[in-house]
């Protein structure tokens, strides 16, 4: 026996559920969208034009707390035929992804060489959201790919390193470190990309410095035929926020 | 029906207190700074290894450039070294040595 109370809840659910207005479609999905094929885009310029890159990094007495890293990198081009391969939009997360592919006979790179691209195949992934509070992760790889820049030009061309050391007996007691990257990056490749368990972003990118020199028409010189980096990114500032 | 109770509230405490209990599973840069901090510390120990001529005591300035070959080597070009000397410790020598006190 069901008590009347409990029937009459039901009926009210089950009418309300039948008069809710159904869920419109917004503009969500399509600025979602948009918005990763933008960052597709730019990925796949950083690729083939290339990036100008600029990156600093100090630590004071090596107490992770004085640690200041910053990095900066800048593009600008117009590369017309990009096509997208896959476009997926996850409702839920509100989280698009877009994989947008380029094949280009030659172009002039960020050096103003001429690069003949021997109609090579460019591919790369981009992600967006509208909602801010899902484009954690989203910001993580970004941060990622950054990193693999980065760690890119250092294997490729070096760094600059400034150094105050104070040495007692014999024994180096580190003041100041300061390591600065500045150049210009083109060709990278991207394999692989993720999160770990913990939610990081990881990017691994690769430089082929064999296909450059062909491309380039120039002998890069190297004692390696691919660079290969990995680089990393985080959701979460939790380092200052321990240290506060 | 107290009995259900009981249980709800029992395993309702468990969960919170497992939930308590859980190292925070969020990503953050703590982890990746603390390892970077740390390889900053070698490569500039490498790196003063290659010092020519380091001062026993006293602080070293330099300014060069690094670039890590594939074999882990590096390769270091020295823009400028500056040495600053430290507090010499005096030597104390006890053989066959006589001292005056110089009083007025």
């Amino acid at each position: 026996m069901v008590p009347n109370k409990f029937k009459t809840c039901l009926l009210m659910i089950l009418f309300a559920s039948v008069l809710a207005i159904p869920a419109q479609a917004g503009n969500k999905r399509i600025m979602a969208v948009k918005a990763a094929k933008v960052v597709a885009e730019r990925a796949l310029v950083e690729s083939i034009y290339g990036l100008k890159l600029r990156a600093e990094e100090k630590v004071v007495d090596m107490v992770a707390a004085s640690f200041s890293g910053n990095t900066e990198s800048k593009t600008s081009a117009q590369i017309k035929g990009i096509t997208y391969e896959e476009v997926i939009y996850d409702a839920e997360q509100d989280i698009a992804q877009v994989t947008a592919i380029v094949s280009l006979p030659s172009i002039t790179n960020i050096d103003g060489n001429f690069v003949d691209l021997q109609g090579k195949v460019f591919r790369r992934v981009g992600f967006a959201s509208s909602t801010p509070a899902m484009a954690g992760p989203l910001r993580a790889l970004r941060a990622a790919e950054i990193d693999a820049y980065k760690e890119l030009i250092k294997k490729l061309v070096g760094f600059e390193l400034e150094s105050h050391t104070t040495v007692e007996n014999f024994i180096l007691t580190s003041d100041v470190v300061k390591t600065k990257v500045m150049a210009t990056l083109f060709m990278t490749e991207l394999n692989e990309y993720g999160w770990t368990s913990d939610g990081n972003a990881f990017v691994k990118m690769q430089l082929n410095l064999r296909d450059a020199s062909q491309m380039l028409g120039e002998n890069i010189i190297s004692d390696s035929d691919v660079i290969e980096v990995e680089g990393q990114g985080a959701q979460v500032d939790d380092f200052a926020s321990s240290h506060r | 029906m107290k009995a259900l109770f009981r249980y709800c509230l029992s395993l309702s405490s468990f969960l919170a207190l497992c939930f308590l209990l859980l190292p925070a599973a969020e990503a953050g840069n703590r982890g990746l700074i603390e390892r970077r901090v740390g390889e900053l510390d070698t490569l500039n120990k490498r790196v003063l290894e290659q010092v020519p001529e380091r001062p026993r005591d006293g602080g070293i300035l330099l300014k060069a450039h690094v670039h890590e070959q594939v074999d882990g080597n590096l390769d270091v070009r020295f823009y400028s070294r500056e040495y600053s000397p430290g507090v010499a410790s005096p030597s104390l020598d006890f053989k066959g040595k006589q001292y005056q006190l110089n009083s007025k």
